[in-house]
């Protein structure tokens, strides 16, 4: 667990973050500009100092009363926005920088410079090297430097949107990979969505309680789903097309529905978002049509969220959660209550992809 | 063209030029690291103290010094009691006496420097493992080298210019503390005109090289992307 206990006034801000959070998986704060996510990032590293605060990293006591420790003895990695390449080094000088220093060399260049195709930034000037390229070299010379925990600031934000979906493919893995705890911070849901297992919401300084992302995601009053609309997350397990199933697959645990073929093979797992607005509702098991999924629900609620437009929270036979959005009308003309039982049919996205 | 006692004048300037820049990088650095950087409630009151020299007449730094390193100063008597001489009209009393003179020529550049790059790149290395020295000296000297050798010229060529405070502290003993401005106020008191025509425009040409030099590189330093 990463405890935490700090109050202080900055100017207008008042920071008064007290909670904890995982130190396994990647957990995410979110929290729109101004709320103070970068603020509580600088202070578990030790980049700032709260007088009479109190951090403490596993049995790792970082800051209590006189008890200081110095960040380069914490071993956290730190990934900021704007790729921080030291310019006076070359490629691999940099990359080598904090290995160099370490103590503990679990993880060898070598791994690195494969996993995140390293080899041709090497001999580069830094300068030379476009932003997503130097993010890379970056994340590469954290990981080197064996952290025990990395702490992330809206590390993807500077890059364009294709290079930003790739980069958080590659935590994911890289995070598979090794298994280092990662601390995320981002005003943006759709990063959240695809990257984090846990989130905590930050707001004026406060820090609520994390949970889990599958069980944000459904949250109606959560702050990402302003973001994204109404929708329901699971990770699965992806089956490739067989003799009997000539499309791509997620099984998320008993639960195996369809999803569009992935660009990159290789990846054993995908996230998959259900959209509420990408599943419709049915009263008879629909023929002829070209959704594939299509699953027995029973209907638990409906909720007028907007004029017009009707939120059903249903429940597959297998006890699955899912959210459909349909008009006022339909809702009428198929007369849907609660209770009632229906055929919902839907689109998968797949987020990994 | 030259005598020998210009000749000697000249060099007494040289060592002293290339001591006080020299020993200037060594106490500046520090101290620009810590004004640039730390929190404290004195940094004001020291940058206005290393300031100061711009300011101050040179004979007022040079008749405190004059004082303080001579036998009867707080400096010059605890010498004088551990056996050794007293500083003033010594080589060692101008030497100390120009340090403090140039100081500002070379923290401000260093000062400029250290603030230029900022945190990030130090706080990115202490991530990284790097405990203060090792960024010291792996991160942000490599990284103000430009204003390291700015400081070094101009503390070297306003040394080479400084007349008031030599002359209170050091008098003007040749092979020990006369230097060539020295020398160019002896001979302008003598009427010896052609003398001090000729160390006048030594100097002049001399220090408009190393500017022009200083401002050449800085220029062909901007060309290939680096921020001074």
């Amino acid at each position: 667990m990463l405890t935490f206990a700090l109050h202080q006034r900055f100017g207008d801000f008042q920071l008064s973050a007290e909670g904890s959070l995982p130190d396994h998986g990647i957990t995410a704060v979110f929290g729109p500009s101004g709320s103070g996510k970068s603020l509580l990032l600088r202070c578990l590293a030790g980049l700032n100092q709260v007088p009479a605060g109190r951090v403490q990293f596993g049995a790792e006591l970082w800051q209590a009363d006189r008890n200081w420790v110095p960040l380069e003895r914490r071993r956290v990695g730190l990934i900021l926005q704007h790729p921080s390449l030291l310019p006076h080094l070359s490629g691999s000088d940099n990359l080598l920088f904090g290995f160099r220093r370490a103590k503990d060399r679990r993880i060898q260049p070598e791994e690195v410079i494969e996993r995140l195709d390293l080899r041709p930034l090497l001999q580069q000037p830094v300068t030379s090297l476009s932003g997503g390229q130097q993010q890379r070299l970056v994340l590469g010379r954290a990981l080197l430097a064996n952290p025990q925990l990395l702490l992330l600031d809206e590390p993807v934000s500077a890059l364009d949107r294709s290079a930003r979906l790739s980069a958080l493919r590659e935590l994911r893995d890289i995070h598979r990979q090794w298994q280092i705890p990662m601390l995320y911070v981002s005003h943006d849901a759709e990063e959240l969505e695809r990257v984090a297992d846990t989130v905590a919401i930050m707001r004026k300084g406060q820090i609520a309680a994390a949970q889990s992302v599958f069980d944000v995601s459904r949250d109606s009053r959560s702050p990402l789903r302003a973001d994204l609309g109404p929708g329901v997350l699971v990770d699965g397990e992806l089956l490739p097309p067989d003799a009997t199933h000539p499309s791509w697959r997620a099984r998320c645990g008993d639960w195996v529905m369809h999803v569009p073929t992935p660009h990159q093979n290789g990846r054993p797992t995908v996230r998959v978002r259900i959209a509420a607005r990408e599943v419709g509702l049915a009263r008879q098991i629909p023929t002829q049509t070209s959704f594939q999924n299509i699953v027995e629900v029973s209907i638990d609620d409906l909720e007028l969220t907007r004029p017009g437009t009707v939120l059903v929270r249903c429940r597959s036979v297998l006890g699955h959660d899912l959210l459909a959005e349909v008009t006022e009308d339909s809702c009428h003309r198929l007369a849907l209550e609660r209770g009632q039982s229906a055929y919902a049919i839907f689109k998968a996205s797949a987020l990994d992809f | 063209m030259f005598t020998p006692a210009d000749l000697q004048a000249a060099w007494t300037t040289f060592q002293l030029c290339l001591a006080t820049s020299l020993i200037l990088l060594v106490i500046g650095l520090p101290l620009a690291w810590w004004l640039a950087y730390s929190h404290s409630r004195w940094t004001a009151v020291i940058e206005a103290i290393v300031a100061l020299p711009l300011v101050l007449p040179p004979t007022v730094l040079g008749f405190y010094l004059l004082i303080a390193l001579g036998p009867h100063g707080a400096v010059g008597s605890v010498l004088e009691s551990m056996g050794f001489r007293h500083l003033a009209f010594s080589f060692t009393g101008i030497l100390i006496g120009s340090i403090l003179f140039s100081l500002p020529f070379a923290v401000q550049p260093l000062q400029d420097g250290f603030k230029a790059i900022g945190r990030a790149p130090l706080d990115i290395a202490a991530s990284l493992g790097a405990g203060p020295i090792d960024r010291f000296f792996h991160v942000a000297l490599p990284l103000i080298r430009q204003s390291v050798f700015t400081a070094w010229v101009l503390s070297f060529a306003h040394t080479l210019g400084e007349f008031g405070v030599v002359l209170m502290i050091g008098g003007n003993l040749a092979g020990q503390t006369q230097v060539l401005s020295i020398v160019i106020y002896d001979a302008v008191e003598a009427m010896d005109f052609a003398r001090a025509h000729r160390l006048s425009l030594t100097l002049l040409v001399l220090s408009f090289l190393l500017m022009l030099g200083l401002a050449a590189w800085r220029r062909s330093q901007r060309r290939r992307g680096f921020a001074c």
